[in-house]
This record gives C-alpha cells, structure tokens and sequence, in this order.
C-alpha cells in the first residue's frame, strides 16, 4: 500500500508514519508533503492507495485538499484519512460527505489500523 | 480551581502522552521531576462558546525525550523539538472542548513555542488563576499543563 502523508508538522508525519509501521499494514512508498497544494503536486507524479491527511495547514489547507481531489476523476475515489484534533462538527461532516474518514488525535495504532483498514477496504482481505 | 476539569485536563494530557509519545507519565511527579526548571512553553488560543488558552510547559531533558519518541530517532534539531511540543500542546486542547462546552465552533490558534530564553515563556493572556492544571512527571523530567478560561464579554 502507497502512502501520501500531508501535514506541516515534520514531528507529526514522522509520528503518523510509525504509528502506522507499529499497526502492521502493509507499507509500500510512503511520501509526504507539507501542505495541500504540496499533497496535491505530489500526487500528480506519485499515484498512491491511501492519503493521510491534516487540515489546518499553511498554503492550502487538508479540506480543499480534499475537495480538489474529489473534483478530479483522477483522485475522486482515492481513500483518504483525516488524521486531526480537529472537532469542529461542521467540517468533520463537509469533509465525511465527501468520502473522507477520521481519526482524531490521539490514537493508538489498533485505531490507526482499523481506520485505515475500513477506508481502503483492506479488512476482509486481512481477515481471511 | 475546578476538580472535574482538573480530571479532564489530567486524563487528556496523559492519554495524549501515552498514544502519540509512547511514555506512561507519573501523576503527580516525584521530588527528582518536580525540582525541573521549564524550558519551553506552547500555548494554543481558542474562541468559541468559551475562549481561553492551553499551555504545556516542557521542564529541561523533555523535549528531547519527547521528539525522539515521536519520531523514532535519536536526536533532532531544536526546532523539530519545539513544533513536537506544539503538537503535544494542540491534541490535548482539542480534547479538552467538549467538556467546556459541548456545542461546535471553537476556533483553535495554530501552536505557539516559546523558549525561557525569549522571556515569553510564562505570558498567559493576563490571566492570574488557571482554570485547571496538572503536573505530569516524564521520564526525569516534567510537563505543566495548565489551561485559562477568560471571562465571557458583557
């Protein structure tokens, strides 16, 4: 499974990308970008099965990334995760109507998995 | 100081120190932890249905624990260090809004990092009494979590 994590915190990729090393999913190409519009060049040239995504970000921030996204037929049904504290309502529900899935800081990586598992439709190949 | 809120910062705190810095925090900290000297502060504003803002003080020897644990190497430079205890400081504040009120809409500031040696470090909005704090004891070091609600405008 390739990976594209898009956060501006270098701290918080790192942790995100051990966190999902400790959970057991099958990693391949993991790749990360700082903002949005960087997540959005980098999926251009990298095509990816899971995006893991921040929302307050400089530049652009997680929620118009994933509205550019979704608005291109190219990434429209690429799974993403929003890996946040964010809990304003009023987002969490604009950005679910729009295929995405949460997982709110903090977690453990049993929750990390299990959401990843569900977004990318991963977990009956696991468990069976 | 409310007690309930105090529990609720406490259990925040170290839930978010156990998951996101794999390190099982001592509540309250022994004689070694609380003798620390702060370091570093981050502080994140909030507004909404209550305003205020959460602090985490880092006493010497946390933030290179902290970081190294995040990211799982050895050593990393100070400003890695200090956007990790920016981190520590916002997932604990988001936690922290349902309990203070349990409506949507609380705007969250992105972190704040200053160290002792800007002479920042212990500006709190002119705030005197925190709502709630909680002192956790990591590793040889210690982390003050202290949250201020500022008083509602007429």
């Amino acid at each position: 499974m390739n990976v594209l994590l898009v956060d501006d915190s270098a701290v918080m990729r790192a942790m995100v990308l051990r966190t999902l090393q400790m959970s057991g999913l099958p990693l391949g190409d993991v790749h990360q970008a700082g903002n949005g519009r960087e997540g959005l060049e980098l999926l251009q040239r990298q095509p990816v099965d899971l995006v893991l995504l921040d929302i307050s970000m400089p530049v652009m921030r997680g929620d118009e990334m994933l509205e550019a996204m979704r608005s291109d037929p190219a990434f429209a049904l690429v799974p993403v995760v929003v890996v946040s504290s964010e809990r304003s309502e009023e987002r969490v529900d604009r950005m679910e109507a729009l295929r995405a899935v949460f997982v709110h800081k903090p977690f453990t990586p049993e929750q990390l998995r299990a959401v990843v598992l569900n977004a990318t439709g991963l977990f009956d190949e696991c468990h069976t | 100081m409310n007690a309930t809120l105090d529990t609720t910062l406490r259990d925040a705190a170290v839930a978010t120190f156990e998951q996101m810095v794999f390190l099982l925090p001592d509540t309250p900290p022994d004689a070694v932890q609380r003798s620390r000297m702060v370091q570093a502060v981050a502080t994140i504003e909030f507004s909404g249905p209550a305003a205020g803002l959460l602090q985490v003080h880092a006493c010497e020897g946390l933030l290179p624990r902290l970081t190294a644990n995040m990211m799982g190497q050895d050593t990393a430079p100070e400003s890695l260090q200090l956007d990790a205890l920016g981190e520590i400081a916002n997932i604990i504040c988001g936690q922290i809004f349902p309990h203070l009120e349990p409506l949507a809409g609380f705007r969250q500031q992105p972190p704040r990092v200053d160290t002792v040696a800007t002479g920042r470090g212990g500006a709190h909005g002119g705030q005197d009494r925190p709502a709630a704090s909680v002192q956790l004891g990591v590793e040889g070091s210690r982390a003050d979590v202290v949250l201020y609600l500022f008083a509602a405008a007429a």
